[in-house]
């Protein structure tokens, strides 16, 4: 660490994980306290599922059976473009294609569903749906949705850190929290032992190796269930440059520009995930996401062309260039049905830490919304 | 190993302890043959089948998809099914037990030499009963002559389709009965794979006599106007012998006036009247019949749920879950 400040022995607040939730909670967190440290394992901030995503900003459009999710997003959107213009990128068609077997809605469902929620939607024109193939796509829409910069989120994020006093500890990994010493908690990082920091409250942002940190600390694990996903960049061909294509509802796909590159990215309901496993309360603790990120299976991105050619004709022009993997993590679905689907959540066992499990990019605002709640109410227990 | 990606479209009802062995081997055969395969098995409404086996069969092979419809719609309307569902570049349709997934890689090879569509052509019949024989022979020779399709006699559900080939059957949508007719009509270049299906004992499911009528007759009417030409020939056939018949009457009316006219003539008249009406109402209602599967835009088949292998963490996954 080399020229790297060291990081603070005691301070108020500690973030773990620099992705977009650990990063916007530093920063909310020093808004209340004085002194607040971030730690990120990688060497840079939002390197993780920050980027390693379809940079979709969700405009309430993909959730056609979850009337009320497809609100929050709705509720959310106008806000995330309008705090982070800099990095949306809207200067693409989108276009939202109903196939026509296996979908989950029909075109007629989708538009009055489109409308329920008030999101913008109007049948694409003859041209626009002439590039789909007829026997597989039932109805084609054209939306108002945009995509994110991951990159440009980066930028942003190391600009607010610094703006709002949070320090900065990139290339650290948290090894355990502990409660005890000075402080109600002992954050002991690095790779040598003893070396800690001491602080009032702790906020996990780790997403998928949540339950490693919390195993690692002797303290009792979330149930999560976890997918090794991959995202397939591809050049599009010149004809789908200005263009993003979601085909709905069902084993399909998405292929929309990935700003960050300049690229296209492509995922599929059916070959993005490559294995799901579970782990925390009785499930145990078995499998380690960075276990299975290290030991690749073999690219999904031919099936994902191939199919989305059978739609989409000109998909077949797409070449491919690499692909993003990433572990995704999501609560178990009992989970999902009577609460919103973001977790927010004092650990057990230790007063003053926090587990916070990261969602679509925009759900940021309702996990602020909780935890200023919750620092309202008189502080963590 | 070829670089191509190969579907396998299987459809299966109750297989019972085919089932297992069969996606064994046919994923050992492609895994060695293609860089890029899926097998694709549909559940034509099984019943004997518990998730739980389903589950292993996920778990223990890659590169696997299962299509459970919502109940029995028959192998043909499974085969469409699985047809509308495979995205490889060449797909194989193939009856799990009656054809060996051995000869998948010469069926591909031959497909990939510029055959759009192969049809495998079983090299005899002996394993089938005399009726099953009879009906077949008869039904080609009326392909051949009535409706001027030239069909590989004895052609099986062992194929493989180019993706441009299947693209063109698809578009047809009416894929299910027809798909056996259509795949030599689409005007594709096509070539016959002749082999030996393995013993018929193994086949999942043996063909009733009501089946193959149906089936031979559903590919006729789905195909060709032809029986519907015959009864309009007939009936004009009949209604010239009427006429001539009337004429007749008529003239013997007016040079003899010791006729008293007959109760049996006025019967047999009307009997046959009769007789070839009712003939052209069946043809006709055949017809009618099939005019709202034509035009209803009706699946032909639904899809209950859709599952794929995931294979990855087989050594070292306590609690996979399952379902997305
Ligand atoms: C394939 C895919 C597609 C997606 N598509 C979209 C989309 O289109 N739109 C959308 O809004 N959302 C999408 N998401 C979801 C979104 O990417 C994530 O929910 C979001 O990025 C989570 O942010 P985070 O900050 O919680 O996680 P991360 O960005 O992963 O941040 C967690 C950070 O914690 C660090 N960390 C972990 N353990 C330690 C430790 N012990 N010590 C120090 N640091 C540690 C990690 O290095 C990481 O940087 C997608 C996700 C995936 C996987």
């Amino acid at each position: 660490m080399t020229g790297k400040p060291e990081p603070p022995r005691d301070v108020d607040a500690v973030v773990v994980g620099g992705g977009f939730y650990g990063a916007h909670i530093a920063a909310l967190l020093a808004r209340r306290l004085p002194a607040v440290v971030l730690f990120e394992r990688e060497n840079a901030l939002l390197t993780r599922a920050s980027y390693n995503n379809q940079a979709r900003v969700h405009g309430g459009y993909h959730y056609p059976r979850s009337i009320l999710t497809s609100l929050r997003s709705r509720a959310n959107y106008p806000r995330f473009v309008a705090d982070h213009a800099a990095a949306i990128d809207r200067s693409f068609l989108k276009l939202y294609a109903i196939a026509r077997r296996q979908s989950k809605v029909t075109a007629a469902q989708f538009a009055e569903f489109c409308r329920r929620i008030g999101a913008p939607v109007e049948a694409a024109g003859a041209a626009a749906t002439r590039r789909f193939d007829a026997d597989h796509v039932e109805a084609v829409f054209e939306v108002e949705e945009c995509a994110f910069n991951a990159t440009a989120l980066a930028v942003a994020a190391a600009a607010t850190m610094a703006s709002a006093g949070v320090q900065v500890c990139t290339g650290v990994a948290v090894r355990a929290v502990a409660p005890g010493g000075p402080r109600r908690l002992r954050i002991v990082w690095g790779d040598g032992a003893g070396e800690s920091t001491d602080a009032d409250l702790v906020v996990l942002c780790t997403y998928s190796a949540l339950n490693d940190l919390l195993a690692d600390s002797g303290l009792a694990t979330v149930p999560l269930v976890h997918e090794l996903t991959e995202l397939a960049l591809v050049e599009p061909p010149e004809s789908m440059r200005g263009l993003g294509v979601t085909v709905m509802d069902g084993p399909f796909w998405s292929c929309m520009p990935f700003p960050a590159e300049r690229v296209h990215s492509l995922s599929h309901v059916r070959y993005t995930p490559h294995a799901r496993w579970s782990d925390g309360g009785d499930d145990g603790h078995a499998v380690r996401g960075e276990g299975v990120r290290h030991r690749l299976p073999p690219s999904h991105a031919p099936h994902m062309l191939r199919d989305a050619a059978r739609y989409l004709p000109e998909v077949a022009g797409a070449r491919y260039l690499r692909s993003l993997w990433e572990v995704k993590t999501i609560l178990p679905r009992s989970d999902m049905d009577d609460s919103r689907p973001i977790l927010v959540r004092q650990v057990d066992g230790a007063p003053g830490l926090l587990a916070v499990l990261g969602a679509k990019i925009d759900n940021v605002y309702d996990v602020e919304e909780e935890l200023s709640r919750m620092l309202d109410r008189g502080g963590i227990q | 190993m070829a670089d191509v990606f190969v579907s396998v479209v299987a459809p299966v009802s109750d297989p019972g302890a085919l089932l297992a062995p069969f996606v064994a081997d046919t994923v050992g055969v492609l895994a060695r043959a293609f860089r890029h395969f899926e097998l694709i098995i549909v559940d034509d409404g099984s019943r004997a089948v518990t998730r739980a086996e389903w589950d292993a069969l996920l778990a223990r092979h890659d590169g696997v998809r299962v299509l459970h419809l919502s109940r029995e719609f028959g192998e043909e309307q499974a085969i469409a099914a699985g047809l509308d569902n495979a995205i490889g570049d060449f797909v194989v349709t193939m009856s799990p037990g009656a054809d060996p997934p051995t000869l998948i890689p010469e069926l591909v090879r031959r497909a990939r030499d510029g055959a759009d569509v192969v049809l495998g052509v079983r090299r005899s019949r002996a394993g089938d009963p005399w009726w099953l024989r009879a009906g077949a022979a008869l039904f080609y020779w009326y392909a051949r002559r009535m409706m001027r399709m030239d069909l590989p006699a004895n052609a099986t559900h062992f194929r493989c389709l180019s993706r441009q080939a299947l693209n063109a059957l698809n578009k047809l949508r009416e894929t299910g009965s027809r798909l056996r007719v259509f795949s030599s009509y689409i005007g594709y270049a096509s070539a016959s794979y002749p082999y030996d299906a393995v013993g018929e004992t193994r086949r999942s499911r043996s063909r009733t006599f009501g089946d193959a009528l149906a089936l031979a007759l559903a590919m006729v009417l789905d195909n060709t106007a032809h029986p519907l030409r015959l009864a309009s020939l007939l009936g004009v056939a009949a209604a010239l012998l009427n006429l001539g018949y009337a004429a007749y009457v008529l003239a013997v009316y007016a040079m003899r006036d010791d006729v008293a006219p007959g109760w049996a003539t006025m019967s047999l008249t009307s009997a046959a009247q009769f007789f070839f009406l009712a003939v052209i109402l069946a043809v006709l209602c055949e017809y009618v019949g099939r005019l709202p599967k034509r035009f209803g835009g009706d699946p032909g088949y639904y899809v209950r749920e859709e599952r794929a292998s995931a294979v990855l963490l087989r050594e070292d996954r306590p609690n996979v879950v399952r379902d997305p």
